[in-house]
């Protein structure tokens, strides 16, 4: 490999084209116009006309309800699903990272949600959750627990939404660990084991320790994935933000504004919205992962 | 402390890594296990160690059998070939870390692991990480990191094949006064001769997980049981002829020459081992060997001559005033002390006693 000539560059740049075209109108583009809309007061859609330009989809969004619900399920539902998920497909990632028997069978099954379809995964769990028949009511009753209205409850709707979603997450999650977890050197057990250190203290002070730049990895992905729910909602609640709006997130919230009232402006200015928060939060990531991810 | 391993064996499947061993260490030695990989070394530390559980055989501390114990209840220090740091603590936090298993209250802790780092001289290093460290200071770490609990038995596995040849002369001899400062026990496997022979008081010599020859460094080279540990040890590595024993000579295999001996033996096949260093240019001896000079290489104060007897080829240390030539044939005189005989059948080391009288010996 040489310089770059002006030859090689070109050629470089033909093979970079096609993905580029593609990245460019339907990416960058929506990106950047959605950020011109969030902009527009008064916009003709059909003959692409701005009669004018200002902040009222923002003033828009910091006076409305629905909005401030929206945002509120959404973080509930991060806080609900990231620890939880982060904490379970650990856990099983090392239960699977030992000996047992049929190990590749259950790396399998746990994949699987990860890689079915939200639409087909949703119905099986609509069923569960069923006030009547679900299986899930079906068990709690063994334990006698009144039937939940999973689905139908304002209360309850969220922790199934929750559910559902930490169950879908765990398979990526755990494969991501597994990964990481046998990257650590089996010496550093072994030094440990000779230093005194009982399974549970090897537990926190090598395999946290060393797997801080995977869990790191997991925290940030998982956060940026949750904070975008919207799929599940949807196939879970039939079309619905749950009932009385308690599964509305910011995600589904856009959606409803674009698709529902094509209020255009106001869905781009909350997608900017979304989109500053995840940024801030995803920088304060990095910030503390600088500072305790380090050797 | 003392250790006793009693016919202690390992099978891995059906593979025995080690098999009946029989080992006593008195208290304060320093024994390195030495062999070729594979010899199952490793597997005998990891054993004592507790990381494997033998299969078969008994394992002894001060008389307390130890077989079922874990690691971490065996009150050992360990230092692995690649030291094993925590990446993600830093110099005194590694040191500190086994007294923190412990439950030791920090204050004391603190002093004991600063103590221990200037023993090692890494005492103004404390701050770093492991990778901010070069390899004999990460060695120095780890062997503070060993010694902090105040074990009763150092256990070093390979230790020194990851440094460079004169980092590792200088940490051999660390080792070597650390060892004597503290008058611990300590158990040092290596594949590296050199290494066995300068620091140990005793040398564990393995091949295919079975004793070959336990006794003092110096004993196993002057008088090998075998012809595995003749060879094994001395660099270049010793010569060897073929011979058959009659008529109190051994007669050199393809050749007109015989060696003079006493012995009882009659009409056995045999190997001969001479030490290159054993030969010197025979002037006026009753019993010589006659050998053709094929190649002569300059090696600082000595020259060492290859030359052939017979078919055999062999490697001689000569006197640099002996002034010989290539291609010269030359008389070869031999020290009885780098002279053995080992049975073709078994390779043992046969009862035989050289019957000439060199001038040099």
């Amino acid at each position: 490999m040489g310089r770059p000539t002006l030859k090689s560059t070109f050629t470089a740049f033909l093979y970079l084209l096609p993905a580029l075209l593609i990245i460019t109108v339907f990416t960058i583009y929506p990106i950047i116009k959605s950020l011109l809309i969030s902009f527009y007061n008064d916009y003709d859609f059909f003959q692409d006309i701005v009669y004018e330009r200002g902040i009222d989809s923002y003033i828009y969004l910091w006076n409305d309800p629905n909005f401030h619900l929206a945002l509120k399920n959404t973080f509930i539902f991060v806080i609900g699903v990231v620890p939880c998920s982060i904490i379970l497909s650990l856990l099983i990632a090392i239960l699977l990272n030992t000996n047992i028997k049929l190990r590749a069978l259950f790396r399998t099954v746990y994949f699987i949600p990860f890689v079915t379809s939200v639409v087909a995964v949703s119905i099986v769990w609509r069923w569960i959750f069923h006030t009547e028949y679900g299986v899930l009511n079906y068990f709690l009753g063994l334990f006698g627990v009144d039937p939940i209205a999973w689905l139908t409850d304002p209360k309850w709707a969220m922790p199934s939404l929750i559910i559902l979603s930490i169950w879908k997450g765990l398979g990526y999650n755990i494969i991501i660990f597994l990964a990481g977890l046998q990257n650590i050197n089996d010496q550093y057990y072994l030094a440990a084991k000779i230093d005194g250190a009982s399974a549970i203290k090897r537990f926190f002070f090598i395999t946290v320790p060393l797997l801080s730049p995977t869990t790191f990895f997991v925290s940030v992905v998982s956060i940026i994935g949750s904070f975008k729910v919207f799929d599940e909602i949807y196939a879970l609640f039939g079309g619905q933000p749950g009932p009385a709006s308690s599964a509305l997130t910011v995600v589904y919230y856009i959606f409803e504004k674009f698709y529902g009232e094509w209020n255009f402006g106001v869905a781009s200015a909350a997608a900017y919205c979304l989109f500053i928060i995840i940024f801030i939060l995803t920088l304060i990531q990095l910030y503390i992962g600088k500072r305790k991810v380090t050797y | 402390m003392k250790v006793k391993l009693n016919n202690l064996s390992m099978k891995f499947q059906d593979v025995v890594a080690v098999k009946e061993l029989n080992l006593s260490i008195d208290k304060g030695k320093l024994v390195s296990i030495l062999g070729p990989s594979g010899c199952g070394k490793s597997t005998t530390l990891y054993m004592i160690a507790g990381i494997y559980k033998p299969t078969d055989g008994e394992l002894f501390f001060n008389e307390k059998l130890m077989n079922g114990l874990e690691p971490e209840h065996r009150e050992i220090g360990m230092v692995f070939q690649n030291y094993a740091l925590y990446p993600h603590m830093t110099v005194l936090q590694n040191i500190m870390f086994p007294l923190k298993m412990q439950k030791v209250p920090k204050r004391g802790a603190l002093l004991r692991a600063k103590e221990m780092a200037d023993l090692v001289q890494i005492g103004h290093l404390l701050d770093r990480k492991p990778s901010q460290l070069s390899g004999g200071q990460q060695q120095r770490t780890a062997i503070a990191r060993a010694l902090v609990r105040k074990p009763k038995l150092l256990l070093f596995d390979e230790p020194l094949s990851n440094l460079d040849a004169r980092l590792r002369i200088e940490m051999r001899e660390e080792i070597r006064r650390i060892q004597k400062e503290l008058a611990i026990t300590t158990i040092f496997v290596t594949h590296d001769q050199e290494e066995a022979m300068s620091i140990s008081d005793e040398v564990l010599l393995m091949n295919e997980g079975i004793v070959q020859q336990y006794s003092p460094p110096q004993e196993m080279y002057d008088q090998p049981k075998n012809l595995f540990v003749a060879s094994f040890l001395g660099s270049p590595p010793i010569n060897q002829l073929k011979g058959k024993i009659f008529g109190k000579r051994i007669h050199l295999m393809e050749t007109e020459q015989s060696i003079p001996i006493e012995t009882e033996i009659a009409n056995e096949d045999c190997t001969i081992a001479i030490r290159p260093e054993a030969f010197y240019i025979a002037e006026g001896d009753d019993f010589s060997l006659t050998a053709k000079v094929e190649f002569i290489e300059q090696v600082g104060r000595d020259i060492m001559a290859i030359v052939t007897i017979g078919q055999a080829t062999l490697r001689a240390f000569l006197a640099r005033e002996d002034q010989i030539q290539q291609d010269e044939t030359i008389k070869l005189g031999i020290r009885k002390t780098g002279f053995h005989v080992f049975s073709s059948a078994n390779e043992q080391n046969l009862p035989i006693r050289p019957a000439w009288d060199g001038h040099k010996n």
